[in-house]
C-alpha cells in the first residue's frame, strides 16, 4: 500500500493533455460568450485568447516531458487523505467538528503506518478540542461540535 | 520630515498591545512554518486569511505580512542542521550553512544568518520607507496603458524567473489568468466558467485556491516524498551560537551587500526571495579572493543570502503598496487579503490610508526585532519543532485547511474547491510546474482583462495606445526581454554544454 511508484514520461504527457484541455475548452468557450470589436471587447475574447496560448505552452511543455528521467513516489496516502478531506465536508453540517474530524483522522491513519486506529482517535479528539477552543469559542465560527445530531 | 512624522503616526499604530500581540502572533507562526520543510509561508498565509476577517484590516495585514517574514527568518534552521531548505529563499543557506554544522558550526551559522536577516530587513524597511512616498506620487501618474504594462511586466517576469522551465512558468501563469477569469464580467455582466454553479458567480474563492495549491498540495507532495533526515535532539545555548571575532567580521560586508542587493531585487516585479538569495550568493562567491571555500562552510555564503532573502521579502512591498502590482504569488495573495478588506492598494493608499500604510511598515520594524528577540533565545524550541512527527502535523494541518476554508462562507463546495486544487498542486509538484504563477495570474488577471479592455474602449481600438508612454513602452520592452531571454539562455547553454561533449 505505501510502496513507490515510479512517475515518468507518460504522466507527464497526461498533464500536458489535461492542461491542453482546459485551454480548448477556454478558447471553445470564449469563443462562445462572445469576441467583440477591438473598440469593445466582448466578455469571450481574453479566455479565447488565453485559451489558444494556454494549448500552445502545453504543447510546448509536452516536449520537454520526461527530460528529468522518471522519479519515485509514494501515491496511497495522497489517494486516503483527499477522501478523508471529502468526507470532513460531507459530514461537517449533519455531524458536527468531533465526527468529520474522526473520519478525516481515520482516513489518514490508513495511509500512515505509524498512526493506528486507536491513535487516529485520540488525535481527532485533541484537534476537535484545539478546533472547539480556537474556532467555536474564541472566533465565534458557525460550526458545531455535534452538527444536526444535536 | 514629513516621512518621519507619518513613521511615527505608523508606530503608534504598531506599538498597541493588539498590534504588538498579533504581530508577536504572526511572527512565530511564520518562523515555525518557515523552520519546517515543506510547509510554506503561502500554505499559512492562507490559512490565516480567515481569521484576519475578525480584526481591524491593519491588524490582519501584519497577522499575514508577520508570517510572510517570520517564514524567512526559520528557513534557514533546517537548512542549516538538516540540508533542507526550509523554505526556497532558503535553497542558497544550504550550500555553506550544512558544512558549518557539520564541522560543528551549526550553532555560530544560526546566530550568523539571524543577525543578517535582521540587517537585511532594517535596510529593506529604510529603503521602503525612503522610496513608497515619491513613487506613490508617481504611480498616481498611471493610467489604463500603463497599468496593463506594468501587470504584463510582473506577470511575465515572474512566470520566467520561476525556478526549472520557462514554459512551464508561462504556462502556468496563463491558467491562473483563466481561473481569474472565472465568475461575472465586470464590464458585461457576463457568466463565465460558473458551470451552473451559483458559489462560482464571484469567481473562485481566493482563500479555497490558495489552501488547495500550497496547502494540500504540498502535504501531499510531502507526503508522497521520502522521509527527511532526523534533526539533533537539542538545541544551542547563546554562548555556544557566538561566532568567533574573524567569523563576524567576515559576514559584515557579505551582510551589507546582500541587504542593498536584496533591497533592490525584491522591489522588482517577478522576482522574489529566492533569487535574490542566489544572486547575493553568486556575488558573493564571484568578489570572493578565495571562492573555494564556497560550499565548504564559509560565512559569507550564509550572511548574503540570508540578508538578501530578508530585504527582499521586505522590499516586495515596494510594488504592492505603492502601485499595487504585486512582484510575486505572495504579494499578490497580500493584495488579495486587502482588497477583501475593502482597501484599495495603490498610490492612493498612502495619502487616504496613512494609518494602515504607515502602520503596516511600522509594524515591520516591530516584527523584526520581535524575531531577533525570540529566533536565538528559542532556537532549543525551533529545533524541537523539528522532531514534530508528520503523524501528527499533517492531519493537523489538513484540519486547519479544511476548518479554514469552510469559515469563509459556511459553504462546504469551497473545500470541494480546495481539494480540486490541491490534486492539481499536487500533480504540478509532481511534474515540476511552478506554483506561485497560478495564484500571481489568478489574482491579477482580473486587473490585467479590465485595463487591456479600458485601454482599447479609450482609444476606439488603437492599439497604439499601448506605446503612448515612456513607462508603458518600458514595460513592455522589458516584458519581451523577459520572455525571449529565459530560453535563449538555455539554448545557449545546451549549445556550449554540447560543444564540451
Amino acid at each position: 500500500m505505501n510502496g513507490f511508484l515510479a512517475i515518468g514520461k507518460r504522466a507527464e504527457l497526461a498533464f500536458a493533455a489535461f492542461l491542453f484541455a482546459l485551454g480548448a475548452i477556454s478558447a471553445w468557450n470564449g469563443w462562445a460568450y462572445g469576441i467583440g470589436q477591438w473598440n469593445d471587447i466582448g466578455p469571450g475574447a481574453f479566455p479565447f485568447g488565453l485559451g489558444v496560448v494556454l494549448m500552445g505552452l502545453a504543447a510546448l511543455a509536452a516536449r520537454e516531458a520526461g527530460a528529468s528521467g522518471s522519479i519515485e513516489r509514494r501515491l496511497a496516502p495522497a489517494m486516503m487523505l483527499l477522501p478523508g478531506i471529502i468526507l470532513w465536508a460531507l459530514l461537517i453540517e449533519p455531524v458536527g467538528l468531533i465526527g468529520a474530524t474522526l473520519v478525516l483522522c481515520l482516513c489518514y491513519s490508513l495511509a500512515e503506518e505509524r498512526l493506528n486506529l486507536v491513535q487516529a482517535a485520540l488525535l481527532a479528539l485533541a484537534l476537535s478540542a484545539m478546533g472547539y477552543v480556537v474556532f467555536i469559542l474564541g472566533f465565534h465560527l458557525n460550526i458545531n461540535l455535534l452538527g444536526d445530531l444535536l | 520630515m514629513s516621512v518621519l512624522y507619518d513613521l511615527a503616526a505608523g508606530f503608534q499604530v504598531a506599538l498597541t498591545w493588539q498590534a504588538l500581540l498579533i504581530c508577536f502572533g504572526g511572527v512565530m507562526l511564520g518562523t515555525f512554518v518557515g523552520v519546517l520543510p515543506g510547509i510554506g509561508a503561502l500554505a499559512a498565509i492562507s490559512l490565516c486569511l480567515p481569521l484576519t476577517y475578525y480584526m481591524l484590516p491593519v491588524h490582519g495585514l501584519i497577522l499575514l505580512a508577520g508570517i510572510f517574514y517570520g517564514a524567512q527568518y526559520g528557513s534557514s534552521t533546517s537548512s542549516i542542521l538538516l540540508n533542507i531548505p526550509g523554505t526556497p529563499a532558503a535553497a542558497a543557506t544550504c550550500i555553506d550553512g550544512h558544512p558549518m554544522a557539520k564541522k560543528g558550526r551549526a550553532g555560530q551559522a544560526l546566530f550568523i544568518v539571524t543577525l543578517s536577516s535582521f540587517f537585511g530587513g532594517c535596510v529593506a524597511i529604510m529603503i521602503l520607507v525612503a522610496f513608497a512616498p515619491p513613487l506613490a506620487r508617481f504611480a498616481l501618474t498611471f493610467g489604463a496603458p500603463e497599468y496593463f504594462a506594468v501587470m504584463l511586466l510582473g506577470l511575465v517576469a515572474a512566470s520566467t524567473a520561476s525556478p526549472g522551465s520557462p514554459v512551464k512558468g508561462l504556462a502556468m501563469m496563463v491558467l491562473g489568468l483563466i481561473f481569474g477569469m472565472v465568475g461575472t464580467d465586470v464590464t458585461s455582466g457576463a457568466y463565465r466558467f460558473t458551470l451552473g454553479y451559483v458559489e462560482l458567480t464571484d469567481g473562485i474563492n481566493l482563500v479555497a485556491m490558495a489552501m488547495g495549491l500550497f496547502g494540500i498540495g504540498e502535504v501531499l507532495s510531502n507526503l508522497a516524498e521520502r522521509e527527511t533526515p532526523a534533526p539533533p535532539r537539542k538545541g544551542f545555548s547563546l554562548r555556544e551560537m557566538l561566532p568567533t571575532r574573524e567569523e563576524a567580521r567576515s559576514s559584515v560586508m557579505p551582510a551589507v551587500r546582500g541587504s542593498l542587493l536584496g533591497s533592490w531585487i525584491g522591489a522588482l516585479p517577478g522576482t522574489g526571495p529566492s533569487i535574490a538569495a542566489f544572486i547575493a550568493y553568486a556575488t558573493e562567491k564571484r568578489i570572493s579572493r578565495t571562492p573555494e571555500r564556497f560550499g565548504t562552510g564559509a560565512v559569507e555564503g550564509i550572511a548574503a543570502p540570508e540578508a538578501a532573502n530578508n530585504a527582499s521579502v521586505q522590499a516586495a512591498f515596494i510594488p504592492t503598496l505603492c502601485i499595487g502590482i504585486p512582484g510575486d504569488a505572495v504579494m499578490a495573495f497580500m493584495l488579495g487579503a486587502m482588497i477583501i478588506h475593502g482597501i484599495v492598494p495603490g498610490p492612493g493608499l498612502i495619502t487616504e490610508q496613512p494609518d494602515m500604510f504607515w502602520g503596516l511598515v511600522a509594524s515591520f520594524w516591530v516584527g523584526n526585532v520581535l524575531l531577533l528577540l525570540l529566533t536565538l533565545p528559542l532556537i532549543g524550541m525551533w529545533v524541537r519543532i523539528l522532531s514534530i512527527p508528520r503523524q501528527v502535523l499533517y492531519p493537523l494541518i489538513i484540519f486547519l485547511i479544511c476548518v479554514g476554508v469552510y469559515s469563509v462562507n459556511s459553504n462546504v463546495f469551497d473545500i470541494f474547491v480546495a481539494v480540486a486544487f490541491g490534486l492539481v498542486g499536487f500533480a504540478m509538484s509532481l511534474f515540476k510546474y511552478p506554483v506561485a504563477p497560478v495564484l500571481l495570474g489568478y489574482i491579477l488577471g482580473p486587473l490585467v482583462e479590465e485595463n487591456f479592455r479600458r485601454t482599447l474602449f479609450i482609444s476606439d481600438g488603437d492599439f497604439s495606445a499601448f506605446v503612448s508612454s515612456p513607462v508603458s513602452i518600458t514595460c513592455l520592452v522589458l516584458s519581451l526581454v523577459a520572455l525571449v531571454l529565459p530560453p535563449l539562455l538555455m539554448l545557449r547553454s545546451r549549445r556550449l554544454a554540447a560543444a564540451r561533449g
